[in-house]
């Protein structure tokens, strides 16, 4: 059930997708995420894909779920595991219209 | 690559529209009027201001709104209003390098404009506000700017029958509170927007509206000069912060965000609508000029680890140049006089 809600939201979010929850795609375009909401579960690995023309600078300061991920030049990706249950508010520092809601179940 | 197939397009614009100029065609709409009216669908004025849905537009908001906005009563000393700093007649900024708040204090950074805030994202040279209602109280709150308790701000204003009258017909029920009155000061500047400039008239399909050196300065604004990273859309902003590589030891918003480098010395992207009535420039005024500010962005900045990864040397023609800044003072409207409101007594 869980894989099929995964499969599920990435097939009409259009986002690349994988059998896999540790292979889920968060595509950055046009100054936006393609999706506004990730429900995940411990564990899981996101991987942010700079798919535009400019530089974004992830992050979150969620408490007890802090990450930064590194200036991501257009084309870059990185991979994001997240480790604790929680809702992690992840925003790109560069341009602030940029919010991912990540729900991470346990 | 898939990543820069937008920024591919406007340098296929470029180039042939470029080849246009060089060979000695009439202008911008020329071969290439395919590619600029791509580039002219990206700058469409909108057709209306929005307004938050906890804080819908009514005329009687938007009324007491100017009130509050230019009411000296609203600082600590009675006599600094929010108009004082945001001045209709300078483009609803002051013309100084850095404000003067309470007692005549110089403060650190430019007065920004409030044009065209209702479009914003963020607030603040900064951006460490997250909507008009919070910015709204800031600046009347700070010791150094309008130095008034917000609470006493309140007690105040509810001694004036008429404020007490309005606020009433404006929000019934609310009463008289520092969330009405941010919400009303809020109202009234999202109505505060920029008119129609030559720019969008020639948007609009007039070819006459600009110059030919303007339409180049388009062009080039929209590819070689890259300003359209980030003054995109009919704004002129898309809200981001960056580094430019300008002279400062204010922090900006790493002071917000200090693990993260490059909000160091990070300031919003202002908007460049009626930018030519906006000098000085840049965050504490140190650029006297537009040309000033085209130097800049051509040398690229202070190579350091801040520095936005959107800065770089341009290599612009002296050609380029006045062609940018022919384009940008076709973004500035004729907006005609401001009634400044009787206030209550």
């Amino acid at each position: 059930m869980r894989t099929s809600r995964i499969l599920a939201l990435a097939a009409l979010l259009g986002l690349a997708s994988a059998a896999a929850a540790a292979d889920l795609r968060v595509v950055q375009r046009d100054k936006k995420f393609a999706i506004d909401r990730l429900d995940i579960r411990v564990g899981d690995t996101v991987r942010f894909v700079n798919d535009d023309e400019v530089s974004h600078n992830l992050y979150s300061v969620t408490p007890g779920m802090q990450f930064e991920v590194r200036i991501q030049q257009p084309g870059q990706s990185d991979k994001v595991t997240f480790k604790k249950a929680g809702v992690a508010l992840v925003q790109c520092a560069i341009h602030p219209q940029m919010n991912l809601r990540v729900s991470v179940a346990p | 690559m898939s990543h820069s197939r937008a920024w591919d397009r406007r340098w296929v614009a470029g180039v042939v529209l470029g080849a246009a100029l060089v060979g000695g065609s009439s202008g911008i709409a020329g071969g290439g009027a395919a590619g600029v009216d791509e580039l002219k669908h990206a700058y469409r004025r909108p057709v209306a201001i929005p307004f938050p849905a906890d804080n819908p537009y009514t005329r009687d908001r938007e009324r007491l709104g100017a009130m509050l906005f230019f009411d000296p009563r609203v600082s600590g000393s009675g006599w600094i209003s929010c108009a004082t700093c945001h001045n209709p007649g300078l483009a609803w900024g002051d013309g100084l390098p850095q404000a003067m708040g309470h007692a005549m204090q110089k403060l650190s950074r430019r007065t920004p404009t409030i044009l065209n805030q209702a479009w914003g994202d963020s607030f603040f040279w900064d951006g460490r506000a997250s909507s008009l209602e919070a910015q709204a109280l800031g600046p009347i709150s700070a010791p150094q700017e309008m130095n008034q308790d917000p609470a006493l701000l309140v007690v105040k204003l509810r001694k004036l029958e008429g404020y007490r009258t309005l606020f009433e017909i404006a929000y019934p029920g609310e009463g008289l509170t520092t969330a009405t009155i941010a919400k009303a000061i809020a109202t009234f500047e999202r109505t505060v927007v920029s008119g129609i400039a030559p720019f969008d008239a020639w948007v609009a399909g007039d070819e006459r509206a600009i110059s030919e050196q303007a339409k180049r300065g388009f062009l080039l604004f929209n590819t070689k000069a890259r300003c359209a990273a980030c003054h995109s859309g009919w704004n002129f902003t898309d809200g981001s912060f960056h580094d430019l590589g300008h002279e400062t030891r204010d922090l900006g918003r790493g002071a917000l965000l200090p693990r993260l480098v490059l909000m160091q010395h990070a300031f919003k992207t202002p908007t460049l609508r009626n930018v030519d009535r906006r000098a000085p420039y840049m965050h504490n005024g140190t650029l006297a000029t537009l040309r000033d500010v085209v130097e800049l962005y051509d040398r690229g900045g202070i190579d350091r680890p801040s520095r936005s990864r959107e800065m770089r040397p341009l290599g612009l023609a002296p050609e380029d140049k006045e062609a940018l800044l022919a384009f940008m003072q076709t973004l500035t409207s004729a907006d005609g006089p401001v009634t400044v409101p009787e206030l209550p007594r």
